[in-house]
């Protein structure tokens, strides 16, 4: 079996038998990656530590083809994100991405524009003072429009025209304009609010309606990638919508 | 053979083993076991109070009047409490969370059950909570959920220390526990 090294991030893990861990990381060559790390529950195995969510690692893996669960040879730490895990709402907040991206990511495919995003979107959250909401807001945008799921913001989506005034957003592609019929209309400021989350592709923006935003990029995920989210549903327990 | 094989830890040789061992032991032998197994599943349930693993309700830990009953350790399953109780330098009471806050996987302060460790706490006794989750990303949100929770009764919320096992040299340690250790160093003297 030929043995391949890449960087990754590890999105998830679970136990597996009395001593593995089956775990499911972003790497930029293959997409989503699953691997056994036979041995990592073991009493002094450093593989526990290292494998933990969040953790951006360097991997050497064997690789079999037509195989969906390859075998961990061995894993270093490249950087653990502690100001992400020692911040509840951070920690909380930023297991979405990691939800969409293990859900939206195909095995065995190129994935280098997402993986980059959802690297470079977790050290962001690392360094951010403001709402975990907003910044998670803005890295599932980013998340989005790096998978092609971007929303059509500066035309209506219905007709084609100038968006005007009275605009709303429509969970099927984006802007709609004041003539065109949707059930409910956001307003200007929330428009612009979320074409800054969307364009902006180094941090997050400081804008306004953090709330209202969280909605709108949060039920427009669902519509597109047709999931329900269960890292949505634990949020709304402990923070509230 | 498949009876066995569901056991954690049991594939199809060591399963083969077992069935043959039975098989070749005296009768009594296999009876002894049916009937053990049996009896732990019919008596063993958990405890009303601490969550934790018991024959009697409530356990023993949590009946024993010579234990601490002003500080709790919150750990995430019945295996931390016995791995704690082994050390035998805790005397405080526990209680069992069976899981961890993990919203990859759905689980949320619901499905925690917390209402029944806020509960014990509101009977004014306990003045300590002691959060002994994991240390892992889903470990810490536990703690830091719990004492932000905890916080607003009045109780002293502490978490265990994390770093390098005892009789283990530093270049076997790996490099997140290692930092983790560094940044929980503690004064000498």
């Amino acid at each position: 079996m030929p043995q391949e090294k890449t960087e990754a991030l590890v999105l998830r893990g679970v136990d597996y038998s009395e001593t593995s861990r089956i775990i499911t990381f972003l790497s930029p060559e293959r997409g989503r990656l699953t691997c056994i790390a036979k041995g990592a529950r073991r009493k002094n195995s450093p593989l526990a530590a290292i494998l933990d969510t969040f953790n951006h690692v360097e991997l050497i893996y064997y690789w079999k083809e037509g195989r969906g669960v390859h075998t961990l040879a061995e894993a270093s730490l490249l950087h653990p994100f502690p100001g992400i895990k020692r911040d509840l709402e951070r920690c909380s907040f930023g297991a979405v991405p990691l939800e969409l991206a293990s859900r939206t990511a195909h095995d065995n495919e190129p994935s280098r524009a997402f993986y980059r995003t959802l690297l470079h979107g977790l050290g962001r959250l690392e360094q951010w003072k403001g709402s975990a909401r907003l910044h998670c807001a803005w890295q599932l945008a980013r998340l989005l429009a790096a998978a092609g799921f971007a929303p059509e913001l500066d035309h209506c989506v219905q007709c084609g025209g100038e968006i005007g005034h009275n605009p709303g957003f429509d969970l099927d592609g984006g802007a709609v304009c004041g003539q065109c019929t949707i059930e409910r209309r956001c307003g200007w400021s929330q428009l612009d609010a979320l074409k800054a989350l969307f364009s902006a592709t180094d941090q997050c923006p400081e804008v306004e309606h953090v709330d209202a935003l969280f909605r709108m990029v949060r039920a427009y995920m669902i519509r597109q990638t047709e999931t329900d989210y269960r890292s949505l549903r634990v949020l709304h327990d402990m923070f509230g919508s | 053979m498949d009876a066995f094989r569901r056991l954690p830890g049991v594939g199809k040789r060591s399963a083969e083993r077992l069935v043959l061992h039975l098989l070749s032991a005296p009768e009594g032998e296999a009876h002894q076991l049916s009937e053990a197994i049996a009896t732990a599943r019919a008596r063993i349930t958990t405890c009303s109070q601490c969550r934790n693993l018991t024959e009697t309700n409530p356990c023993g830990i949590c009946t024993d009047s010579r234990r601490d009953a002003s500080i709790i350790c919150v750990v995430e399953q019945p295996a931390g409490a016995m791995a704690i109780e082994k050390g035998g330098m805790y005397r405080g009471l526990y209680h069992v969370l069976h899981g961890v806050l993990n919203p990859l996987e759905g689980v949320g302060p619901t499905e925690l059950r917390l209402e029944r460790l806020y509960t014990r706490l509101d009977g004014g006794t306990v003045e300590e909570v002691v959060v002994a989750t994991n240390a892992t990303a889903e470990g810490e949100a536990t703690a830091l959920y719990l004492s932000r929770q905890l916080g607003q009764r009045n109780v002293r919320v502490t978490r265990i220390a994390h770093g390098v096992p005892m009789g283990s040299g530093l270049e076997f340690s790996d490099e997140a526990t290692l930092s983790h250790a560094m940044e929980g160093r503690t004064p000498l003297g």
